[in-house]
């Protein structure tokens, strides 16, 4: 979705196609591993990018406590995947059952589709997006100026094998929610207006984030984030005078101080593709499962995405951590995370989910689980 | 509108002759000495020369800035297209390609976005306003248009709180808030009466004065900005700030971002290179205070957060000098936050003049059963079918129109329409949808015994309503009168998070001035509306006393029920024309109850439900019936 117009057509009047390639105008991004504290949402994040199936994070939180910042410097540590060249959804050329239309044309006399190595698409979904660009539709220029019906791609074509991001995720019109989650569920974008008829992958991790207080969020759509995670302030001293003190240094010389950062941005981006090739050695013991299922039963957490999360989260956990088998240590650390949000909702409950899960789990492991664990773990 | 005469001879009011706005003055400097600090919120009354300041800014700013920045003004009924960008029509059509207008946001790149009334302005646009501040980007995917585009501003808003707060989104994300709510005395304001005097009979001699004490404030913004990079902050002075915000409760860690801002503005433009006191002090004025939270902190949490910075101290502590010089700042800044905290919900609008203006021009009001319609609200979508005042939609109009431009063109049948060729049925009409949820406003007589109980069943009503908020986009909010006044509890919102916040304890006592509760009621109805709130309900829990009227110059001898009475009857009628639905909810125990609650809900229109030991299910199950009735 990059072809360069080159026209200019005037002062004060930009193309809006022919910018989108130009890249982001803010030069630098700030580093992820030089975010203080946040120590949930950072792994979350981490994960989701371990395993894409986790489906997800969802992140709640105050304002200004660096939400967005998170999200944004996760581009930087995202592997290179192989694409189709050419491709306007990235399609993967290992998988031929899911290729695109387009791609499955160039396929047809059997021919081996050129590849290129790109990294993985961070996309935004900004307020006010309308429908015609979040799925795609007719090119008008190109029907004005050629006369041809051509497909204009949108950005769940541009999000396809990456990650979708959604920030003020609860002011959402109702209209994308449906559209997000109907693609979300197939993981194909199916476009039939303006007298064209597209249908492309599209499967991405939904990213998004936040303030409560801005309004809640629908529980179809909670439902489909794998993870959830809460922001709070930073409320230790030392911890704040660090914040501000990094935020300076990063905004008087963002250059000098992502080099800064560097080695530890590299350790942690060879730590996330070597758990993404772990990943699927990763084994996950039975009396483990048992253990999850029996936390969800106990929580009543409805429908069976809050297990399959949590072991996903355990495994990708486990392989962050270079090990082979999950322990009960990665099951205990992404509880939280995996069930929170499904939770049956009790809006006068003051006591937190995270407290309510943590003694459930606790209570869970006293019981029964405790010997047998311990031992594989 | 004070300013309308000057501003027909096109002479601007100076800056230096405007009598009390020093803090407002002083942030503004700042913000143009580091526009990094993002902008300034400055609220104060109509009429107190918020208009002047921002000329004024205008001037700093630009006079200040290499290459002429941008001053783009944004006016309150700014809609999401005006900000981020739309379709140029006529060019489009006549280049029969796509030019595309650049919006308000990406225009004001570099320089100064001014926004008047900004608490009045839509919710969609407040949105795209916070987007831009945080990100300095301007990211748009609408109507065939994707761009990112740079947007990096300071943002000037200016607002009177007696017609609401700025979004918190907006406050946030912006450095500099302040209250500039100075009370002239009667010195300052025989000198502003002087020197408005002589500037109606003199403009050029007060105008040299002016552009004197300007030109003095632009050369100090520009030596400001030179020495800026050069102010050296200690970590212990952020350390301090940071200590201070802790205890404040100031939410998110952006805060102190702005704190050590403004602490290095402030010293800049004083042309030091090192932090004094007044540094702090400006700090903790402008950005820290207004965003306290700690106003009465339950003790738990007070504690907690005591020992948890009290851990980090010690360490922190070195010479005893340093440890006095910390602990006597700490003393000054609680009285500061404590000066700043407390008011700011006591400012009770004047009811009576509420009253009286109620009868004369506002407009009538239709019943808001609204979704999706051809008129106004945001843009959807576009269909072909016309139906009366519709819109076109141009962007769809040319996009069913394109594939045919080959086949018309040569066919040669539309000879006379442009190089776009467009037949009759290729016209498409916008669609809008305003948001349709209904704003349900709770009424507490917060007086009497029984007041802890009423409070008790509203919550509960009211956080089982926002359980299915989402269902509606309903949105809730909720208000207590006893004594003399009425306050806003919560202002309406669908949070859950933000209602569990607010709803604890309350105080209780007094005489109920009834009228004052459902006129604040009215009033934050109203407000919501402008953003965009359809069909409202008053649910006001009481056990029918209403024993205060709202006029303050009635005899006190006579009884005063008549004349509360009265009052009622008119706010009814205020309520009626603005379509606003009520119930008035009983809770007096049967055999004491003696009907009084019947004759308030006859005299105010409502309707009238008996529900003495309505727990919070019983006060839900009744509004919701109701509501359903209305949304059909």
């Amino acid at each position: 979705m990059t072809k360069q117009k080159k026209r200019s057509s005037g002062k004060g009047i930009e193309h809006g196609r022919s910018l989108s390639g130009r890249g982001n105008p803010v030069s630098h991004a700030y580093p992820f591993t030089a975010i203080v504290g946040q120590e949930e949402m950072k792994l979350a994040l981490v994960l989701a990018v371990i395993d894409p199936y986790i489906g997800g994070v969802l992140i709640m939180g105050h304002r200004g406590t660096g939400k967005s910042t998170a999200v944004r410097a996760l581009a930087d540590l995202l592997p290179q995947i192989a694409k189709v060249k050419g491709c306007y959804c990235g399609c993967d050329p290992a998988r031929v059952a899911e290729l695109c239309n387009d791609c499955r044309a160039r396929l047809s006399p059997p021919r081996r589709l050129p590849v290129l190595r790109a990294p993985v698409p961070v996309v935004d979904l900004p307020l006010g997006a309308t429908e015609d660009r979040v799925c795609g539709s007719l090119d008008i220029e190109r029907a004005l100026v050629e006369g041809v019906k051509a497909f204009e791609p949108g950005l769940l074509a541009r999000a396809n094998r990456g990650f979708l991001y959604i920030d003020e995720v609860n002011l959402l019109e109702d209209h994308l929610v449906d559209l997000l989650l109907d693609v979300a569920a197939s993981g194909r974008n199916v476009v039939e207006r303006e007298g064209i008829s597209v249908s492309h992958p599209s499967r991405f991790v939904l990213v998004g984030s936040g303030n409560p207080e801005e309004g809640e969020l629908r529980p179809q759509l909670l439902d489909r984030f794998g993870l959830f995670t809460e922001v709070e302030t930073v409320l230790d001293l030392n911890m704040r005078v660090e914040i501000v003190e990094r935020r300076e240094r990063f905004e008087r010389a963002a250059s000098e101080f992502t080099d800064e950062y560097k080695r530890q941005q590299e350790a942690l981006k060879q730590r996330i593709s070597r758990a993404r090739r772990l990943l699927d050695r990763v084994e996950i013991g039975r009396d483990m499962l048992r253990l999850i299922a029996e936390l969800c039963i106990r929580l009543k957490v409805d429908g069976h995405r809050g297990e399959l999360t949590m072991a996903r989260a355990a495994r990708a956990l486990a392989a962050l951590g270079g090990r082979r088998v999950v322990s009960l240590d990665d099951a205990r650390q992404v509880a939280t995370m995996s069930l929170r949000h499904r939770l049956r909702k009790d809006p006068l409950e003051r006591l937190g989910s995270g407290l309510q899960i943590e003694q459930a789990l606790e209570s869970l492991l006293g019981s029964r689980f405790q010997g047998r664990l311990e031992a594989t773990g | 509108m004070q300013t309308s005469a000057r501003e027909s001879r096109n002479v601007a009011y100076p800056l230096g002759a405007v009598v009390g706005l020093n803090a407002a003055r002083r942030a503004i400097l700042m913000l143009a000495t580091d526009p990094g600090l993002k902008g300034v919120l400055i609220s104060s009354k109509a009429g107190s020369g918020k208009s002047i300041l921002a000329r004024a800014a205008r001037e700093v700013f630009q006079s200040a800035t290499n290459g002429n920045p941008p001053f783009v003004e944004a006016p309150v009924n700014t809609t999401p297209d005006m900000l981020l960008a739309r379709l140029d029509v006529e060019r489009t059509l006549s280049n029969s390609s796509m030019v595309i207008e650049m919006g308000l946001l990406a225009r004001a790149d570099g320089g100064l976005l001014y926004a008047d009334g900004i608490n009045l302005m839509s919710g969609p646009a407040i949105n795209h306003i916070a987007a831009a501040l945080e990100s300095n980007l301007v990211m748009i995917e609408r109507e065939g248009i994707s761009a990112r585009l740079p947007a990096n501003f300071a943002l000037l808003g200016t607002f009177d709180r007696a017609e609401g707060e700025v979004s918190p989104a907006i406050a946030d994300r912006v450095g500099l808030l302040i209250e500039a709510v100075e009370e002239l005395d009667s010195g300052e304001r025989e000198e502003m009466i002087r020197r408005v005097l002589s500037f109606d009979k003199d403009e050029t001699s007060i105008i040299e004065k002016y552009s004197a004490e300007t030109g003095r404030a632009i050369d100090a913004v520009k030596r400001a900005r030179r020495l800026l990079p050069r102010v050296r902050i200690e970590r212990d002075e952020i350390h301090n700030l940071a200590a201070i915000a802790l205890r404040m409760g100031v939410e998110g860690n952006r805060a102190d971002i702005f704190a050590v801002r403004a602490m290095r503005a402030s010293a800049a433009l004083d042309g030091r290179d090192r932090i004094r006191e007044e540094d702090f002090q400006a700090a903790i004025e402008f950005v820290l205070a207004p965003r306290a939270k700690v106003a009465p902190v339950p003790p738990t949490q007070e504690q907690q957060r005591a020992e948890k910075s009290e851990g980090e101290e010690p360490k922190r502590r070195s010479p005893d000098t340093q440890e006095f010089e910390a602990s006597e700042r700490k003393n000054r800044h609680q009285n500061v936050a404590e000066f700043m905290i407390e008011p700011r919900d006591g400012a009770i609008p004047e009811i009576q003049g509420m009253l009286k203006r109620n009868k004369g021009r506002r407009p009538t009001l239709g019943k808001r059963a609204d979704s999706i319609n051809a008129r106004a609200g945001r843009y959807i979508g576009s269909t072909p079918s016309n139906s009366a005042g519709a819109r076109i939609a141009v962007d769809a109009t040319l996009r069913a129109a394109a594939p045919f431009q080959k086949s018309r063109r040569a066919q040669n049948r539309y000879p006379d329409t442009g190089p776009v060729k467009i037949a009759p049925r290729d016209l498409r009409y916008k669609r809008f949808r305003r948001r349709s949820g209904m704003l349900f406003v709770f009424v507490v007589d917060a007086s009497g015994s029984m007041a802890a109980n009423r409070m008790a069943q509203a919550k509960g009503a009211l956080m089982r309503l926002l359980e299915k908020a989402y269902l509606h986009r309903d949105h809730v909010a909720l208000i207590s009168y006893q004594r003399s006044e009425a306050r806003v509890l919560l202002e309406p919102t669908r949070s859950v998070a933000s209602a569990r916040r607010v709803i604890e304890a309350m105080p209780a006592g007094g005489t109920t001035p009834l009228a004052a509760g459902l006129m604040r009621g009215l009033e934050t109805v109203r407000l919501a509306r402008l953003h965009g709130a359809g069909n409202a309900m008053l649910i006001l829990l009481t056990d029918g006393r209403a024993n205060t009227p709202l006029s303050r110059d009635v005899d006190e001898t006579l009884d005063p029920r008549p004349v509360i009475l009265d009052e009622l009857k008119q706010v009814g009628l205020a309520l009626g024309k603005e379509a606003v639905a009520s119930i008035i909810v009983d809770t007096k125990s049967s055999f004491l109850s003696s009907g009084e609650a019947r004759v308030l809900a006859d005299a105010i229109g409502a309707e009238y439900l008996y529900l003495p030991r309505a727990d919070a299910a019983g006060v839900f199950n009744a509004v919701s019936s109701v509501a359903g009735e209305l949304r059909r």
